[in-house]
């Protein structure tokens, strides 16, 4: 099994790299050529309608689309945890949908730690968007987690099952504060 | 609360403190002085370039300097491994900035110059639509700029067209000066209805004046949260 971190040609993916080596072996891939039991991680630096553009590109979108309906493992971070809704205030193209929902706009932009409803502690956030509460409908089998924002939106922090792990934080900034998530997930 | 370390850097990359932004005094290996910040708590590194050179052993402030580019070679898997999110201001240059990117930075940002509107506003709208608008932010050194309450608002308009992240202001007490009271009320009124996060630092005694408990703090971040920005000057044991 191997961390399999897509680079979609920039950002900031060398602190992921940094931060994903401890949990078991990973790479930095420009392209989709995954094993079952891989796990593909969509880094969180970047533009919603950007991603679109590129994420939905047929052959892109076709491997993308097997690998969540094969049951393969999908960790998405920030903008790539936000890509896999259905729709962005900040776009007019659509996301990959593999989530209910749509991604809005905040107040203003949500940046430090902050507590969340699950069991670790705070967690370092840097967004402008995000998914609140109200713009969510909710799947059988997830787990839910929330945060509020300072201006007192209520977010959702995380979504995961075992196939899947979305967080609007940034595990590489929040490091061991989420590590076991990341641990019990990847295990 | 925020507590941001600057780290003041000459065109070497050298970690610099100044006397009342003159008299710029080497103060130790940059690379050094942020891992230790970073160790010890602090919620976010900001570099900032100045246009300081060294030259046999002094420094001697020159004009013009359009970013080293040596700069990511520099930084390059040094920044990754920092145990805080790390943002540099420098001049907008857009190739420098999808590398400091590409080398692990999370946040980039410009001061502000008049005359250089179009070049700022050009390079935050490229990274914007690109790293989305949390990856940029602008910064007013009050200062350099002066305290012009009139046009504030405007200011902050022009910030939230471009659509940056976040706006700093720095510097206000600069020089020795005291906080301007005008400048900080102004700002604060501003800042409730601004869309886009804004954090100063100075303004000393004006929180002491209406906030008594934060007078330990030199800034506060209007969006809500305390955010502290010492540099080299005054953070513990530099």
């Amino acid at each position: 099994m191997t961390i399999k971190i897509l680079s979609l040609g920039w950002g900031n993916i060398q602190k992921l790299h940094v931060y994903f080596s401890r949990f078991s072996s990973t790479e930095i891939v420009s392209d989709l050529f995954l094993e079952d039991r891989d796990i593909l991680v969509l880094p969180g630096v970047g533009n919603f309608d950007y991603l679109s553009m590129v994420l939905n590109k047929k052959a892109m979108r076709k491997k993308l689309d097997k690998h969540v309906n094969t049951g393969g493992r999908f960790i998405g971070i920030c903008s790539g945890y936000q890509i896999l809704y259905e729709s962005s205030e900040e776009s007019n193209l659509p996301g990959l949908g593999y989530l209910k929902g749509r991604v809005t706009r905040l107040p203003r932009l949500n940046m430090g730690w902050r507590d969340t409803t699950a069991e670790f502690k705070k967690v370092y956030f840097m967004n402008r968007f995000a998914v609140t509460q109200d713009d969510l409908t909710k799947i059988d089998n997830y787990n839910y987690f929330y945060s509020y924002t300072l201006e007192g939106t209520r977010i959702v922090s995380q979504i995961s099952n075992d196939h899947l792990l979305g967080m609007q934080f940034h595990p590489e900034i929040s490091r061991e504060e989420c590590s076991q998530l990341i641990a019990d997930f990847i295990n | 609360m925020r507590l941001i370390g600057e780290l003041i850097l000459s065109c070497e990359l050298d970690a610099i403190k100044t006397t009342s932004f003159n008299d710029p005094v080497y103060c130790g290996d940059c690379l050094n002085i942020s891992k230790i910040w970073s160790d010890s708590g602090i919620s976010e590194l900001l570099f900032s370039i100045t246009k300081y050179h060294r030259k046999n052993n002094s420094y001697k402030k020159i004009g013009n300097v359009t970013g080293n580019p040596e700069i990511n070679e520099y930084f390059s898997d040094y920044i990754s491994n920092l145990r805080v999110p790390a943002s540099i201001c420098i001049y907008p240059e857009i190739e420098d900035c999808h590398r400091l990117f590409e080398c692990g930075f999370d946040r980039v940002g410009f001061c502000y110059e008049k005359g250089k509107e179009t070049e700022i506003e050009y390079a935050v709208d490229v990274l914007r639509s690109q790293y989305g608008s949390q990856a940029t932010f602008l910064v007013y050194e009050v200062c350099k700029i002066g305290k012009y309450v009139d046009e504030l608002s405007e200011f902050i308009n022009i910030a939230e067209k471009w659509g940056v992240g976040e706006l700093i202001f720095k510097d206000i007490a600069a020089e020795n000066k005291c906080a301007d009271t005008e400048f900080c009320k102004k700002l604060a009124e501003l800042a409730r209805d601004s869309e886009i996060l804004i954090g100063y630092s100075g303004g000393l005694q004006y929180e002491k004046e209406k906030l008594g408990k934060l007078k330990f703090f030199s800034s506060l971040s209007l969006g809500g949260d305390i955010t502290f920005i010492g540099s080299n000057n005054v953070l513990p044991g530099f």
